[in-house]
């Protein structure tokens, strides 16, 4: 290592292929988006049961985020989540009420647009499944505003500054659960939460990395736009979304057997935004996260816990209580990650990435990334699709042009 | 740029390429799927002359059969016939063209034992095949020399004996006219080298 800035910026960019290989690809996510919007559309249509309640359609979790990651397999399926929000109050309805009333008109959607499969109902939401040709499936949430309900209750638990936060507490809604004890009866004690707000607090943590990204994307002209804030939001990746994309990965495969105790991506996600220092660099980045992210789990009287940023109260760790195992899994993924990911920044040249690093990060994403960093190493290469490129090219000269047949002399 | 890895530098009338020739797809920016260590040397007169192609990495066998010389050049194809059947002969048409067909066919090789796009038989009769697709007509070594003098003529005459190998004179045979067709394909220059590859 005789240049410590060029080797980083080469692990960096090795690290940003793959994390860019592992991020949903554009052309699905310009799919999900029109489909979420086609169902927005259909729910604010005139013949709408819910017009009156000016329904509205906005994506929430690790597609709002930026983090979403391509499924393990070609089997699995990316799941969106969308908050469904009317306006209206929860005098209006029951939590039973509000479910059904979305629940029927996300089912004339779906009957309107001949999908084959039915809406499911699931425990909070209404889940649109796969549709052939597509690889993922749409969970709406139906909520109702609650910005003065979850001020007050911040208010009650101390929380004050995070109560004045307008920006935060605006996007507050109440949600159904068929678990509530007030499930069916009309009543003002709903389960609150607030996706929306989490993003923005998800936001505020990298937004000096995000603004810089942003200027260099509209700087170099690869998206044009008249000023530099028309830059679409998911067309900027910063090293945080990028670091929680590769944790994401490692974990995914880590847990590929034991998918039900593994540890959850929001707590992940948090405490990687906690660590999270707006490096420039994602090595850096990822070196200071992992170091980082567990002081960031609080210790509330022998219980561990993992706030949510916009509701303290809440234990996103809440789990680990009956779940033993959880805990363990948290931890132990966090040390394999660390020395996998450490192994490959502190003691390896950005083309040796180590096998336990490999298989973490899948080969089919490595292998790519490292040759396209170091294209001499090509020749070498271990490409498990080499021989499929090598035909796929011969077939693209074949289709526009006679390719050159070499000749030898005989000597 | 297609080959960003190959440094172009200069030494006499001669132009010396040299570093990693990479075969990239255009997948999902997926990288190079294979390089080969090469030296181009393109003289001053190119595309009057080929440019030599060397592959320096020792990865290619030089044997015949692979389209190698023992002093590592590479039959990459045959030149003129390349020329004479493409319009742009800019160097770098050539790179994309040729010398990337002839890298990519080794690739396929180690991989599959086959020729991608085909070979040219080795001497003469590669040479006479080359002819034959430039001359658009099936061709032994013997009627492509007969076509190829005919085409390096300054002004065909009907009195000289037919190409077609008729033994009778053009004016009693194919006739200057339609011969002009056949001619057309094939320069003067491209005629005379094809000439002084044929043994």
């Amino acid at each position: 290592m005789n240049n410590p800035s060029l080797t980083t910026q080469l692990h960096d960019e090795v690290l940003e292929k793959i994390a860019k290989a592992l991020d949903i690809s554009p052309a699905a996510h310009e799919e999900a988006s029109r489909k979420f919007m086609s169902l927005g559309a259909w729910l604010e249509r005139s013949a709408s049961t819910l017009v009156a309640y000016e329904p509205e359609i906005s994506p929430q979790g690790s597609f709002l985020l930026g983090t979403v990651i391509k499924p393990l397999t070609d089997e699995d399926e990316y799941d969106i989540d969308l908050i469904c929000r009317l306006r209206a109050s929860k005098h209006q309805f029951s939590q039973k009420e509000l479910k059904a009333a979305v629940g029927k008109e996300v089912q004339a959607y779906s009957a309107a647009q001949n999908m084959k499969n039915a809406p499911e109902e699931k425990r909070r939401c209404w889940m649109l499944p796969y549709v052939k040709g597509t690889q993922f499936h749409l969970d709406v949430l139906p909520s109702v505003p609650d910005t003065e309900h979850y001020r007050m209750q911040l208010r009650d638990s101390g929380y004050f500054a995070l109560a004045n936060d307008e920006a935060i507490i605006e996007k507050a809604i109440a949600i159904t659960d068929w678990f509530d004890p007030s499930y069916e009866v009309k009543t003002s004690n709903w389960p609150s939460s607030n996706p929306l707000g989490y993003a923005e607090w998800f936001q505020r943590r990298m937004a000096v990395e995000f603004d810089r990204r942003r200027q260099a994307l509209f700087d170099s002209q690869q998206i044009v736009v008249a000023k530099v804030q028309d830059v679409p939001k998911h067309r900027v990746k910063t090293t945080l979304q990028q670091v929680v994309q590769l944790l994401k990965r490692h974990r995914d495969v880590m847990f590929k057997d034991e998918k039900d105790d593994k540890p959850i991506s929001i707590i992940i996600t948090t405490l990687a935004a906690h660590a999270y220092e707006n490096e420039a660099s994602l090595s850096q980045a990822l070196d200071n996260v992992l170091a980082n992210m567990e002081n960031f789990i609080e210790d509330r009287g022998g219980i561990k816990w993992v706030s949510n940023p916009v509701n303290p109260k809440e234990n996103f760790a809440d789990k680990w209580q009956e779940v033993p195992e959880k805990q363990h899994n948290f931890y132990r993924w966090l040390r394999t990650a660390k020395r996998d990911f450490s192994a490959y920044l502190r003691a390896s040249a950005s083309h040796e990435m180590p096998a336990s690093l490999r298989d973490a990060l899948g080969e089919r994403y490595v292998e790519p990334a490292i040759t396209s960093v170091h294209p001499e190493r090509a020749s070498t290469a271990h490409s498990t699709q080499k021989k499929e490129r090598v035909l796929a090219s011969v077939a693209s000269v074949a289709s526009v042009r006679s390719g050159t047949k070499p000749w030898g002399h005989s000597e | 740029m297609e080959q960003p890895l190959l440094q172009a530098s200069q030494r006499n009338d001669d132009f010396i390429v040299v570093g990693p020739f990479i075969l990239t797809d255009n997948i999902n920016d997926a990288g190079p799927f294979d390089s080969f260590n090469v030296g181009i040397v393109v003289s001053s007169d190119y595309p009057e002359t080929a440019p030599s192609v060397y592959e320096l990495g020792e990865r290619i066998p030089h044997k015949v059969d692979r389209h190698m010389f023992n002093s590592s050049a590479c039959c990459v194809t045959v030149f003129s016939a390349w020329k004479e059947q493409n319009s742009d002969h800019s160097f770098r048409k050539y790179l994309s063209g040729p010398i990337r067909d002839f890298f990519l066919s080794q690739s396929h090789f180690e991989e599959t034992d086959k020729w991608p796009f085909g070979e040219y038989e080795h001497g003469d009769i590669g040479i006479a095949q080359a002819c034959s697709e430039v001359f658009q007509m099936a061709l032994s070594p013997d009627d492509a020399k007969r076509y190829l003098k005919y085409a390096a003529l300054d002004r065909p005459k009907g009195h000289l004996q037919c190409p077609c190998g008729s033994g009778l004179i053009i004016r009693k045979c194919c006739g200057i006219s339609k011969l002009e067709t056949v001619r057309s394909r094939c320069s003067k220059s491209s005629a005379l080298r094809l000439l002084r590859q044929l043994s």
